[in-house]
C-alpha cells in the first residue's frame, strides 16, 4: 500500500498514522484532544465501503470545526473516482495499492471542475471565508 | 432560461469525458460492477427489465425548443424513436447500450444537457412549478432558486454517497404545482411579515413503502441563506441517515426516528456554524443567475380576443381544450398551453421523436421557444398569446397532440411498470389505457371534472399513487397481477395520502371498479363539487359499499 | 433441488440473455435451458465466469417447475419488450405544417 497525494498525484511511502476515525463513527468521537495527541503523525478516516459517504462529512468536520491542518488520509475501500471528492473535502492522501496508482492519477486528471464552494473551488467568487475554517481572512479574489 | 457559460459547458464536457473513461475501465474489468454501479447511476444509466435506461436531466422541467429537437435526435440515433417524460420532469430512453452512453453524453453536452445525478444516492433533479415565471399566483420565479440549488448540489463532494436518493422541489405559487409535500425537502417561497422573501421548509415527504406528507422544518429561512440551510440538512442526513436497510434510508425515516423537533434543532445547530460563510451565494453570483430568468418581453395582448371567442363558439372540441388546457398566465392576454401526452394507445408521458419535434415547433411558432415538463407527465408551452390559442390547437391536432385531458380522469399518471421496470409487481400501462378508453367520452370526462388517477406498478410508488384522488397500486397475488385501490390522496398545498379501500382486484376488474366509483360519486355529489371535495365531505364508506358490497361491480367484470 | 434457468443482461449493451444447454449465452428465450442438480452447478460456474470476464451483469436464477412455466415478469422479459405499443415516429419528409391562418 502507498499514499496517493490527492493534490499533486505523487506517490509517497506510508507515514505514521496516529489516529483512525471510522467513517461511520459519531463526529463527537473525535476531539481536539485527539488532534493534539497526534504530534506529527497523520490522521486517517476509514471507509468500510466506498459508497458510505460519512467519511466525507467527517473530513470536513475535522478540517472546519476541529481546525486540523495536518495530513488526512482516506483508508479502506475508496475508489479512484472519488479522488477529487476526497481532496475537496479536505483529505490530503488516499491509501491505495501501488497497482491502482495509474487509475488514481487518471481519475484525478479527469475530474470536472468544481461547481460549488466547499473548502476551495474554482467557481468561488465569495470574499467571505467559511466561518468554520479558522484561517486568516483571505483578501484575494478566488480565481475562476 | 438559464444559459450555459463557458464554465458550464466545460463542466458537462469534462463530466462526459470522465464517464467515458469509467465505461472503458468497466468494460476492461478495471472497475467491478459494484464499484461502477453508483458511477453509472449518477450519470443516469439504470439497468431495467429489457435494457439500460438513460434518464436525462431536464433541470426543473425547462427545455428550449432546440434542446427538445436534440432529444428527438438522440431518441432516433440511439434508441427506439421515443422518450418518456417522468414525474420528476426528466426524460427517459429505454433501450440504451452502455457502449453508446459516452457518445450520448457527448452529444447531450453539445446542447447543454446531461444526465448528471438523475439516479443514485445523491441529490436528484430539483423540480419546480412548471408554470414558474409564467404563473398568475407566484411571489417570484422559483426557477432562479432551482438553478442555484442545482449548481450547489451538482457533484457536491460531501453528498455524493448519501444513504439514499434525495429529492427537492420548489414552489412559489399560491397553488403548489410542484408537489412539495411529497419530497424529501419541499421549499415554498413565502413573504415574511416584514415583506422579506424567504423559504418555508418542509422535510420528510415521500411516496414508497412508507408514504409521508412532509412536515414543517422551518417556517422562514431568508432566501440568501437557503444554501447553507440545505447544507446543514444534508450534513445531518448524511451523517445520521440509516445505511443498514435501503427501505429505511430516506430522510423521512430519520425525521420519524429523531422527532421533528430534535431534527430541527440539530439542523439549526449546524446551520449556526455555517451560515454567513462561503456556502451562501454572494450577491453578484445571485444576480448573475437571476438575470437569466428575467421575464420575456411579451407584447400587450387582449385578454378576450375576438378570434378566440369565435373559435370557441365554432368548435366545441377547441372550447373544451381551452377550458382544460389553457392555464392562466401572469398577464391577462396570455395563457400557458398544456400539451397532453395522454391519448388512446399512448403510454402516459410518452412522445415519439416526431412528436417531440412537433412540440418544439409549437413552442417556436406560438410561444417563446420554451417548453416545460410537468409532474403529471405532460408538457406546457408557456407564454402563448390568447389570440394564438386557436392556431396552436390546430397545429397540435395536426400532430396528434390536441387532446384536452389536463386535470381530468383521462390525465393519468403512470409509472412504466412491469412492461419496463425490474422492480415492478404488475403492469401499469395496459391498465392506464383501459381506464383511458373507458372514459373516452369528452362530455362525460368534463362532467366528472378534476380527478387525478395515478397508477404505480409496485410499492415504490413511482406513479405517485398515494397522492391521487384514485390511486392504483399493482401487487403480485400468486403470480397474477392484482391492483389495490386508494382514495383521497392529494399532491398540492393540502397534501394527503390516499387510503386503501379494501382487497385488491384482478386487472380485468379494475376498469369496472373505477366505473363504480365514478358512478357513485356522480350520484352522490352535491352540486358540482369535485371528487376530492366529495370524499372530504362524505368519506369513503359509500364508495367501499358500492365497490365491495354491490355485486354489480363483480358481475359487470365477469 | 428445483429446476432453474439462468438469465442476465449483457454488460455492453444491456440485452437480456439466457444460458443455453451448451453453457453459452443466447438472446433467444426459447434457447434457455432448464438445469437441475449437477448441471445447475456447472451452470453456476459459467455464470460466475461470465461475470468475471465482464460479459454479463445482473445475473439471477429463475425457478421453473419443469414445464418452464414462468411468471409475468419473465414472460415480458422473454418477449424482449413491453406489452403495449410505444408512440410511433413519423419521419414525414417535406416542410413543417403551415402556421398562421
Amino acid at each position: 500500500m502507498t499514499w496517493f497525494d490527492l493534490v499533486t498525484g505523487d506517490l509517497l511511502r506510508r507515514g505514521v498514522i496516529g489516529h483512525v476515525h471510522a467513517g461511520g463513527a459519531s463526529l463527537s468521537d473525535i476531539t481536539a484532544a485527539d488532534i493534539t495527541r497526534l504530534g506529527g503523525a497523520a490522521l486517517a478516516i476509514r471507509f468500510d465501503r466506498f459508497s458510505d459517504g460519512r467519511g466525507f462529512t467527517a473530513a470536513r468536520h475535522i478540517r472546519e470545526v476541529l481546525a486540523y491542518t495536518g495530513t488526512l488520509v482516506a483508508q479502506g475501500h475508496v475508489i479512484p473516482d472519488q479522488a477529487d471528492y476526497l481532496r475537496r473535502c479536505g483529505f490530503t492522501h488516499a491509501e491505495i495499492s501501488l497497482s491502482a496508482a495509474a487509475q488514481w492519477r487518471r481519475a484525478r486528471a479527469l475530474a470536472p471542475p468544481a461547481m460549488q464552494r466547499v473548502l476551495d473551488s474554482p467557481r468561488a467568487r465569495s470574499l467571505i471565508p467559511n466561518r468554520r475554517v479558522r484561517s486568516p481572512r483571505r483578501r484575494d479574489h478566488q480565481p475562476d | 432560461m438559464y444559459r450555459y457559460d463557458e464554465f458550464d459547458r466545460a463542466f458537462v464536457e469534462r463530466r462526459a469525458a470522465q464517464f467515458r473513461d469509467q465505461v472503458d475501465r468497466r468494460l476492461r474489468g478495471e472497475l467491478s460492477e459494484d464499484e461502477f454501479k453508483p458511477l453509472r447511476l449518477q450519470n443516469g444509466l439504470y439497468l431495467q427489465l429489457h435494457a439500460y435506461m438513460l434518464r436525462i436531466a431536464i433541470p426543473y422541467g425547462v427545455l428550449s425548443s432546440g434542446q427538445l429537437r436534440g432529444l428527438a435526435g438522440i431518441a432516433r440515433d440511439f434508441d427506439r424513436d421515443f422518450g418518456h417524460f417522468t414525474t420528476r420532469q426528466n426524460i427517459q430512453l429505454n433501450w440504451i447500450r452502455l457502449v453508446d452512453a459516452p457518445d450520448i453524453l457527448d452529444r447531450l453536452a453539445t446542447f447543454d444537457m446531461h444526465a448528471i445525478q438523475t439516479s443514485g444516492n445523491c441529490i436528484r433533479n430539483v423540480t419546480c412549478d412548471p408554470l414558474a415565471g409564467a404563473a398568475h399566483d407566484e411571489i417570484e420565479d422559483p426557477r432562479v432558486w432551482a438553478e442555484i440549488i442545482r449548481q450547489w448540489s451538482t457533484l457536491h463532494p460531501e453528498f455524493a454517497f448519501l444513504p439514499r436518493k434525495f429529492k427537492i422541489a420548489i414552489s412559489a405559487g399560491a397553488e403548489d404545482r410542484a408537489a412539495t409535500g411529497f419530497h424529501d425537502i419541499g421549499l415554498r417561497l413565502v413573504k415574511s411579515r416584514g415583506d422579506e422573501t424567504g423559504f418555508r421548509i418542509l422535510v420528510g415527504g415521500g411516496q414508497g413503502r412508507t408514504p409521508r406528507v412532509a412536515r414543517q422544518l422551518a417556517h422562514f429561512v431568508p432566501k440568501r441563506h437557503i444554501l447553507s440551510y440545505l447544507e446543514a440538512v444534508m450534513r445531518i442526513y448524511n451523517a445520521a441517515g440509516r445505511r443498514d436497510n435501503i427501505y429505511k434510508a430516506r430522510i423521512k425515516i430519520l425525521v420519524d426516528a429523531m422527532g421533528i423537533d430534535a431534527f430541527a434543532e440539530a439542523v439549526n445547530t449546524e446551520w449556526g456554524l455555517i451560515k454567513d460563510g462561503a456556502t451562501d451565494l454572494p450577491e453578484l453570483e445571485y444576480r448573475r443567475i437571476a438575470a437569466h430568468f428575467a421575464p420575456p418581453d411579451l407584447a400587450e395582448a387582449s385578454p378576450v380576443p375576438l378570434a378566440l371567442a369565435l373559435a370557441q363558439r365554432h368548435d366545441a372540441g377547441f372550447a373544451r381544450w381551452v377550458r382544460q388546457n389553457g392555464l392562466p398566465h401572469r398577464l391577462p392576454g396570455y395563457a400557458n398551453a398544456v400539451i397532453s401526452l395522454k391519448s388512446a394507445g399512448r403510454p402516459p408521458g410518452d412522445a415519439s421523436a416526431s412528436e417531440m419535434e412537433a412540440i418544439a415547433d409549437l413552442a417556436d411558432d406560438h410561444g417563446t421557444g420554451e417548453i416545460r415538463v410537468t409532474y403529471q407527465q405532460n408538457v406546457i408551452i408557456p407564454h402563448v398569446r390568447r389570440d394564438a390559442l386557436p392556431a396552436l390547437y390546430r397545429d397540435a391536432r395536426k400532430a396528434g397532440l390536441g387532446g384536452g385531458e389536463n386535470g381530468l380522469i383521462s390525465d393519468i399518471i403512470a409509472c412504466p411498470g412491469l412492461d419496463y421496470c425490474n422492480l415492478a409487481n404488475a403492469r401499469s400501462l395496459p391498465l392506464a389505457d383501459r381506464i383511458f378508453q373507458r372514459f373516452d367520452d369528452p362530455q362525460r370526462r368534463a362532467a366528472i371534472g378534476r380527478l387525478q388517477v395515478n397508477i404505480s406498478g409496485c410499492i415504490n410508488a413511482c406513479g405517485h399513487h398515494h397522492a391521487a384522488d384514485i390511486g392504483i397500486l399493482g401487487v403480485d397475488k400468486k403470480g397474477v397481477e392484482h391492483y389495490q385501490i386508494t382514495i383521497g390522496g392529494r399532491a398540492g398545498e393540502a397534501a394527503a395520502i390516499g387510503r386503501i379501500i379494501g382487497p385488491s382486484f384482478a386487472e380485468h376488474e379494475v376498469p369496472a371498479v373505477i366505473g363504480t366509483i365514478i358512478d357513485t360519486y356522480l350520484a352522490c355529489r352535491e352540486g358540482d363539487e369535485s371528487f376530492a371535495a366529495y370524499i372530504a365531505r362524505s368519506g369513503t364508506d359509500g364508495l367501499k359499499a358500492a365497490v365491495y358490497d354491490d355485486g354489480v361491480a363483480r358481475a359487470r367484470a365477469s | 433441488m428445483s429446476d432453474v434457468m439462468f438469465t442476465a443482461n449483457r454488460l455492453d449493451n444491456g440485452a437480456v440473455i439466457w444460458l443455453t444447454a451448451a453453457l453459452r449465452w443466447s438472446e433467444a428465450a426459447r434457447q434457455a435451458a432448464v438445469f437441475s442438480d449437477d448441471g445447475a452447478e456447472a451452470a453456476r460456474d459459467e455464470v460466475a465466469a461470465a461475470c468475471h470476464r465482464n460479459f454479463i451483469v445482473a445475473a439471477y436464477e429463475v425457478a421453473v417447475d419443469g414445464r418452464a412455466d414462468t411468471s409475468m415478469r419473465e414472460r415480458i422479459r422473454a418477449g424482449r419488450g413491453p406489452t403495449i405499443t410505444p408512440p410511433q415516429d413519423n419521419l414525414a419528409p417535406g416542410p413543417r405544417p403551415a402556421t398562421g391562418d
